[in-house]
């Protein structure tokens, strides 16, 4: 293992500060080996242990000896190379990086035995804090903390989606990997009845509703973010701690309290009914693609005014004035000066609206009724609902992921193309 | 001195916390904690704390909506001892071994329970005891004149442009049910995998379906029906009679909801009570189960939720309103159980219901 070892995980020059950390890591990991020996095996105590059903259901299978020699090695070794790392001057950091590497390695095959995620994350993002630590690199070592977060909480879990895509779905409900086939996406593009392809439709009604809410949130958002931009400062901050306050509370509530007001006994049936007198039996609100559209856009506009609001305010006056006395119109000002130079914003803030609002669930069932049938309904419906089919609803989400993969990269591109003109 | 006063007042308050809670379970010997995991609003939430005081046993009480739901948690490898799945998921949680059997002797209330109920079809060893069940059938308002007493009402098109007219109809967001209701009213049956007559049943739905007010399976019977959202619903009969509770004034002790079992026939379901094969604490979860199925206990349950349970001594504690939710014997007789579908079947359902979806 020591032998073909990654260029960054070798040995560079000397770098005693590094060295040092390193050490201090190594030790602290024999330390808590220490600590795991007396609870363990010695004493037999395995609460409040993060890796405690794991260690325990190790030491059913090996013995409890076993699991202390192992501790022993390993508290050995730890201690003996942090020792060294702190102390001296020779070099050890091959024989460290290969104990950061062997650490990896344990960790998968700890998994692997007990299934105990916990522990399992302890040994490799320990082992990988040592590795980094040793690269001598601190670009590597200030990133590390959020490679391994994106590491186990997206593209492991996108790995596992995958492989479920490409299994099948048994009559008791569990996982079948053993034939891997692409049947799950040849159904999403396969006719059905007398409906077409059902699943495409479905795919495509959700990117509409999203589109629609997108452009609804620009055009309302744009000029309430260019008046904010444009207020005296000591206001400024009050409009805007306005637009957050209703994230303060919760989403289902918020979406709940639109039915109050949008029902038939509601209050904006009474007002129109009782107080005005303009309509007299009330109006069906609910359930229609207004209700939906309206929580949509209510939900997702802070959203789209927070980044416009940002790029406004940074807005040079000066280039406007400029272009005022090359005597360009204000609409021409507008188009030809403000709005490609607030671009950046208007992309940003597109992108948080209309990739949300694909994966909204909760709005479109609580004021759609049930009504809509968008994506989120058929994922819910495959995982936790009657049709359960988690093989098939993994395709559907692996499809919508890359979906949003190309939407992200096509709008990233306008983006910085905007940004260089 | 003072300090010595402080220490030995330290030491009666930590006795005084810790010994009630202590006693009780050395004497009984239960464990401290049990993990419970319920359908939501499937328990009068005040028994818990009943028996964590009688028994000193700290209940954790947590709630899924779908027993897809359940499954997932369970299989995840989450760690319930109580859990209450429906009649088809136990069945494949046997299969599965995720439940343990109960130990009757450790259970006497289990005697209370109707064998009727005891002798269901997904469950023929007794893994499981029963816990509530009912039917599937339609609500109306008792403002409706006629009452409606056939599928008819939410499946043909004149009828469902009436009650459409006279404030809406809401029908159940789930493929076993709603497709079931209108292969039952097509006098098929409920569990059918030939294609032609889920085609017909697809036609027959297509027809109705952009007119249904709401599709909700979920909370339509504490949002829809006391609010008078929509004046007829597909509905639970234990649901129907949580609402018809729901709008119980002094005036009017029956509440607003009525419920009738169309007479093409309809579904029935259970709830099981089950230990997980995983629990380490099997003699305290089957104590608690025999505390859920006193008769007292038991009606309390009914009371708060709606539903009916398998209990027969629990009759005479229960509201007599919910009672005439109770179906007749030859009603009961006309019933059919959802049962699992096989791999081809279950996607030829899949794709029906995406198309009844996408009509609406």
């Amino acid at each position: 293992m020591a032998a073909k070892l990654p260029r960054w995980a070798a040995a560079r020059p000397y770098q005693r500060r590094y060295e040092r950390w390193a050490g201090w890591a190594v030790l602290l990991s024999a330390l808590y080996g220490i600590a795991l020996w007396v609870r363990v095996p010695l004493l037999g105590q395995k609460e409040f242990l993060p890796s405690e059903t794991g260690l325990y259901r190790l030491a059913e299978s090996l013995s409890m000896g076993g699991v202390a020699l192992l501790l022993a090695t390993l508290i050995g070794l730890d201690g003996w190379l942090g020792l060294r790392l702190l102390n001296d001057k020779a070099q050890v950091g091959r024989i460290a990086a290969a104990r950061a590497w062997a650490g990896i390695a344990l960790s998968l095959l700890y998994f692997g035995a007990t299934r105990d995620f916990g522990g399992a994350l302890l040994i490799g993002a320990h082992s990988g804090a040592l590795l980094a630590l040793l690269s001598r690199n601190s670009g590597a070592l200030l990133a590390y903390p959020s490679l391994v977060w994106l590491g186990i909480f997206f593209v492991l879990p996108l790995v596992g989606v995958f492989a479920a895509s490409l299994g099948r779905t048994t009559e008791l409900g569990t996982l079948d990997l053993s034939t891997p086939s692409l049947e799950n996406y040849q159904r999403l593009i396969t006719p059905i009845g007398v409906s077409g392809l059902v699943y495409l439709n479905i795919i495509i009604r959700t990117l509409w509703i999203a589109f629609l809410t997108m452009v609804i949130c620009l055009v309302i958002g744009y000029p309430f973010a260019f008046w904010i931009a444009r207020q005296p400062e000591r206001w400024r901050n009050i409009w805007l701690l306005l637009v957050m306050i209703p994230f303060w509370t919760n989403l289902l509530i918020r979406t709940y309290a639109w039915i109050i007001i949008l029902r038939r006994d509601g209050v904006l049936n009474s007002v129109l009914m009782d107080v005005l007198g303009v309509i007299n039996r009330p109006l069906d609100l609910l359930n229609t693609p207004g209700a939906l559209l309206l929580g949509l856009v209510y939900g997702y506009l802070p959203f789209m005014v927070l980044p416009l609001y940002q790029s406004i305010e940074r807005l040079d006056k000066r280039m406007v004035e400029a272009a005022n006395d090359l005597y360009a119109d204000p609409v021409r000002a507008f188009w030809r000066v403000v709005f490609p130079l607030t671009l950046p914003g208007v992309v940003a803030g597109c992108i948080l609206v209309f990739i949300p609002t694909v994966g909204s669930y909760v709005i479109s069932n609580v004021l759609g009724g049930g009504k809509f049938f968008l994506i989120g309904n058929l994922l819910e419906q495959q995982f936790i609902g009657a049709s359960g089919d988690k093989a098939f609803g993994a395709a559907f989400g692996m499809v919508l992921t890359v979906l949003m993969l190309i939407a992200t990269l096509v709008y990233f591109r306008l983006g910085r193309k905007a940004a260089l003109t | 001195m003072a300090k010595r006063l402080v220490v030995l007042a330290l030491i009666v308050a930590l006795v005084a916390v810790f010994a009630p809670l202590g006693a009780p379970s050395r004497a009984q010997q239960l464990d401290s904690e049990l993990y419970v995991y319920n359908w939501g609003d499937y328990i009068d939430e005040a028994l818990l704390i009943e028996y964590e005081q009688q028994f000193g046993v700290r209940v954790t009480y947590d709630n899924y909506a779908t027993n897809e739901e359940l499954f997932a948690k369970l299989q995840a490898g989450a760690e319930y001892d109580v859990v209450f799945p429906s009649d088809y998921m136990v069945a494949r949680m046997i299969a599965l071994e995720l439940v343990a059997k109960i130990d009757r002797a450790n259970v006497p209330n289990w005697e209370n329970l109707d064998p009727l109920n005891l002798d269901a079809w997904y469950d023929p060893d007794g893994f499981c005891l029963p816990y509530m069940w009912g039917t599937t059938g339609i609500a109306y308002h008792e403002s409706i004149e006629t009452p409606p007493d056939s599928w008819a009402a939410i499946f043909e098109p004149e009828q469902v442009e009436n009650y459409t007219m006279l404030g809406g109809i809401n029908v159940f967001d789930d493929q076993r049910e709603l497709l079931g209701a209108a292969l039952i009213y097509l006098g098929y049956s409920p569990n059918s995998s030939v294609r032609a007559e889920l085609e017909q049943a697809r036609d027959l739905l297509l027809r109705v379906v952009p007119q249904y007010r709401y599709i909700n399976s979920a909370d339509y019977q504490e949002t829809l029906l006391p609010a008078k959202e929509v004046i007829l619903s597909q509905s639970w009969n234990g649901a129907t009679a949580k609402a018809a509770l729901l709008t119980a004034t002094e005036d009017n002790p029956e509440g607003e909801w009525r419920h009738v079992t169309p007479k093409e026939g309809a579904l029935r379901f259970q709830e099981s009570v089950c230990v997980t094969a995983k629990s380490p604490r099997k003699g305290t979860a089957e104590h608690f189960i025999n505390f859920l199925l006193e008769p007292e206990n038991t009606a309390r349950i009914s009371n708060t939720i709606g539903f009916l349970s398998a209990n027969k001594a629990a009759r005479e504690f229960t509201d007599p309103v919910l009672l005439k939710f109770l179906p007749s014997d030859e009603e009961i007789a006309k019933m059919e159980w959802i049962r699992p579908l096989d791999d081809a079947a279950r996607r030829l359902w899949d794709e029906i219901w995406a198309e009844v979806r996408i009509g609406g």
